[in-house]
């Protein structure tokens, strides 16, 4: 069983050109249900993301200090959550029900924002939120390589990414509208918002099956897992992923590139300061995108499908250097800053999904939730220090220098990667 | 199995109509209440923030057009009620020693820019203004007042620099809500900061700006982050910095401030003409020169959300902390180069303005009962 989902067992299996079916159709039906559950769950808590600063602020009279101090707990708590999941998802062969827990407890929350008034309470309920995000990426990601045979993954991953962003962009658009016809009622906000939570939990609950390498007998036992002889998902096989060497290449690129990828919010702070962007526009940066990642995500997938996972994975890193590249120029002007933001959502279609694909493939599939959390784990961690590096390069060499540095960094990371994974393509 | 799946989709239509119902009918409702402006109002009081700021609701239903640019240069015709209505003034409100401060005790009149004579601020001597603010300061007969409009993704401080009488001369907005305000002792310069939102809840990008204007021409002159910083002799740069609570010098030239960057708060020396800042000491929010120039109070962040005012000696560096142990989340205000005015929360919702020996000495008494913001106008 396990050798038959071995990565070069897959990776042997021909390509397939473009299916003249339609993606949606192809990917199958699991991908579409747990995409619709992140659509709905995004717009759910992309409708609090638009306004809980403001909440906070107007309605609360909280301090901008008190709202940012607790970041970074968050970020490690949901670390730990994220691997624990992934684990417990692997070992009771439940990632459906792993994943669901998650997106109940954030579904759960929208309830707490509107009981909670102290500050401890409220923080306490963005923890929760956070706790369930950590909670259900990993399950759902491993879900998604499950229920696909392994030459449409970069298509289902594209599916999947792109209903989610839809979500993202679609949450702030109810805002507008309930906003319009209700000026700030923000307990209607996250009343809608729950609603719209419970039933991207519906969704997952009643029409989602595990799937699982005992398709034939689906979601009655799951109980044997020493049954067939594969190994026992402990906590050792945890540490034991890191001994593939297919993966443990990923989790290394995966991170270096991280560490030289600048997060976004610093990159729109650089092209706000160069072309003199009012605060009250700064969301726009974000919907462009989040457009443009919609829109290519599924194209992406299937292009990587097509030509294989690894050189539209490094495309994506290249246009992130093409992006950085754009804010060096000497002159800075709205075409070239749509430019820079579509390089930039350019970058996210083609590599935040197909990394997921490609991780999916070296890993075993009884321990694929543990790996892919292990994986984000990894660039998550890193992404954070390269927020603090690029802070500190922008210190003393200031924006346009660590942006060069990082631009090196990037091209000579993909190179490293271009070798190295190539490797673990043909083992 | 094809039976349970069927029920499995049953559940799931059931619990997605419901969900659907009630999303529907709740925001029906609720548009239903925002075309009640009249008893949203009546039911503001209970709903009282936890962290008692001054609470101007305004009850909006038709949104005030903004007329005014960005940095609003323009003369304001804005509809803030100018005039003092209560009583009537004879003279300008301030050719005596007064206390101006805002109302914090009756409803009606909750955020009102109210006045007393310095000796005698009890209630029945106040008289209020029809001017609603969130922070008001006043310094050589010039007052600054600052208020918030809220819109659909974000807040704007409306910052109005009015006369001696109330009056509104100009108006100037920015994005974020209304923090600290002050005035030079000659009314030239003013200052405000604001806390700008970020973008979600998870950005620690959240931040504070202070504008530095010009009282005469009611002009922005700069954001502080626009003048160069230096540190040591060295000039330092960082996409982090953050100023709050501006406070000047006797001949208003220069002024201190408090600089975050890398999450240290310094105490800084800025300089008008030049346009330049100098670190000069370390842990200090809000600082508040006193009339003598020789030394600030302060609120020093002693655990998180938990401040002590302090007074610093400028020549010695030496710090003394003040007999008050409630934290103390505001700016200070000089009586005299011997006492300190400050708000505290005071009861449940309302906030009182007290005083305290400026050498460590004493204890904290009641300057003014239900008010907040003070500024002591000589």
């Amino acid at each position: 069983m396990y050798q038959a989902e071995n990565a070069s067992e897959l990776l042997k299996t021909k390509r397939v050109g473009l299916v003249s079916r339609g993606s949606w159709v192809r990917v199958g039906r699991t991908v579409f249900l747990l995409g619709l559950t992140s659509l709905l769950t995004d717009i759910s808590s992309e409708m609090v993301s638009a306004i809980l600063p403001l909440y906070l602020l107007v309605q609360l009279r909280f301090s901008p200090f008190q709202v940012g101090i607790t970041d970074g707990l968050y970020q490690g708590v949901s670390v730990l959550v994220r691997m624990l999941s992934g684990w417990i998802a692997d070992r009771w062969r439940r990632p459906k029900e792993v994943a669901a827990c998650g997106y109940g407890l954030s579904a759960f929350c929208k309830l707490g924002f509107l009981a909670a008034g102290s500050w401890r309470s409220i923080s306490a309920v963005i923890l929760a939120d956070r706790i369930g995000k950590g909670i259900r990426t990993a399950p759902r990601d491993a879900m998604i390589a499950a229920s696909n045979p392994g030459e449409q993954l970069g298509t289902a991953f594209g599916v999947h990414r792109a209903m989610d962003t839809a979500g993202a962009m679609l949450g702030p658009l109810v805002v507008v509208a309930i906003l319009t016809i209700a000026p700030t009622a923000y307990d209607a906000i996250f009343v809608v918002s729950l609603c719209v939570a419970l039933i991207g939990l519906a969704v997952i609950t009643f029409l989602v099956e595990n799937p699982g390498p005992s398709a034939d007998s689906p979601g009655v036992s799951g109980a044997e897992p020493l049954a067939i002889g594969q190994s026992a998902v402990t906590l050792r096989s945890m540490g034991g992923l890191l001994k593939i060497s297919e993966f443990r290449t990923l989790v290394l690129i995966g991170s270096a590139l991280a560490l030289v990828t600048v997060s976004d919010g610093l990159l729109y702070l650089v092209l706000q300061q160069r072309i003199k962007v009012a605060s009250a526009q700064f969301p726009l940066l974000y919907v462009i995108t989040a457009m443009v990642f919609m829109v290519f995500a599924i194209p992406a997938g299937r292009l990587a499908d097509r030509i294989g996972l690894k050189p539209v994975f490094l495309l994506g890193y290249g246009l992130l250097a093409a992006a950085y590249g754009v804010l060096l120029l000497p002159r800075t002007n709205y075409a070239l800053a749509l430019l820079m933001l579509t390089l930039l959502g350019g970058y996210y279609a083609a590599t935040d999904g197909v990394f997921m694909a490609l991780a999916s493939r070296v890993l075993p599939e009884h321990l694929r939730s543990t790996g892919l959390a292990l994986l984000t784990t990894g660039t998550g961690l890193a992404r954070l220090l390269a927020s603090t590096l690029y802070g500190m390069l922008w210190n003393w060499f200031g924006a346009e220098h660590a942006l060069l540095l990082f631009i090196v960094g990037l091209i000579g990371v993909s190179l490293v990667a271009w070798r190295t994974i190539y490797r673990v393509e043909k083992i | 199995m094809p039976t349970s799946f069927n029920r499995k989709k049953l559940i799931f239509v059931l619990v997605t109509v419901v969900c659907l119902a009630v999303a529907v009918l709740y925001t029906l409702f609720a548009v239903r209440a925002a075309r009640r402006p009249a008893d949203q109002d009546a039911s503001s009081p209970e709903r009282q923030p936890l962290l008692p700021a001054p609470v101007v609701s305004q009850p909006t239903p038709e949104k005030p057009v903004p007329q005014e640019t960005q940095n609003g240069l323009t003369p304001a015709p804005l509809k803030i009620p100018a005039i003092p209505s209560t009583k009537k003034l004879q003279e300008p409100a301030h050719s005596k020693a007064r206390l101006v401060a805002l109302n914090m005790r009756d409803s009606p009149n909750l955020g009102k820019v109210e006045y007393a004579p310095l000796d005698n601020v009890e209630e029945n001597h106040r008289i209020s203004t029809d001017l609603r603010c969130e922070r008001i300061y006043f310094a050589g007969d010039q007052g600054i007042c600052l208020r918030r409009e809220i819109h659909m993704f974000n807040a704007q401080t409306i910052a109005t620099l009015v006369d001696a009488n109330f009056k509104t001369r100009f108006t100037i907005r920015a994005d974020g809500i209304p923090s600290r305000a002050r005035i030079s002792p000659d009314g030239r310069y003013a200052a405000f900061t604001v806390f700008l939102t970020g973008h979600s809840y998870s950005d620690a990008q959240l931040s504070t700006a202070t504008l530095l204007l010009n009282v005469e021409q009611g002009a922005t002159i700069a954001n502080l982050e626009e003048f160069q910083v230096s540190q040591d002799g060295k000039v330092i740069k960082s996409p982090d910095f953050n100023y709050w609570g501006a406070t000047f010098q006797r001949d208003s030239n220069f002024f201190y401030a408090t600089l975050r960057t890398g999450g240290t708060n310094y105490l800084v020396h800025g300089d008008i003409k030049a346009r330049t800042i100098n670190v000069v000491y370390k842990g200090v929010e809000c600082p508040s020169l006193s009339p003598d120039g020789k030394r600030v109070a302060f609120k020093k962040l002693i655990s998180r959300n938990n401040w002590r005012l302090t007074v610093l000696d400028l020549a010695t560096l030496q710090e003394t902390p003040l007999a008050e142990t409630v934290s103390v989340d505001d700016q200070a205000e000089w009586f005299d180069n011997q006492r300190v005015l400050y708000a505290i929360v005071d009861g449940a919702a309302w906030m009182s303005i007290m005083v305290v020996p400026s050498d460590g000495s004493g204890q904290p008494q009641i300057f003014a009962k239900g008010a907040t913001s003070p500024a002591v106008v000589r």
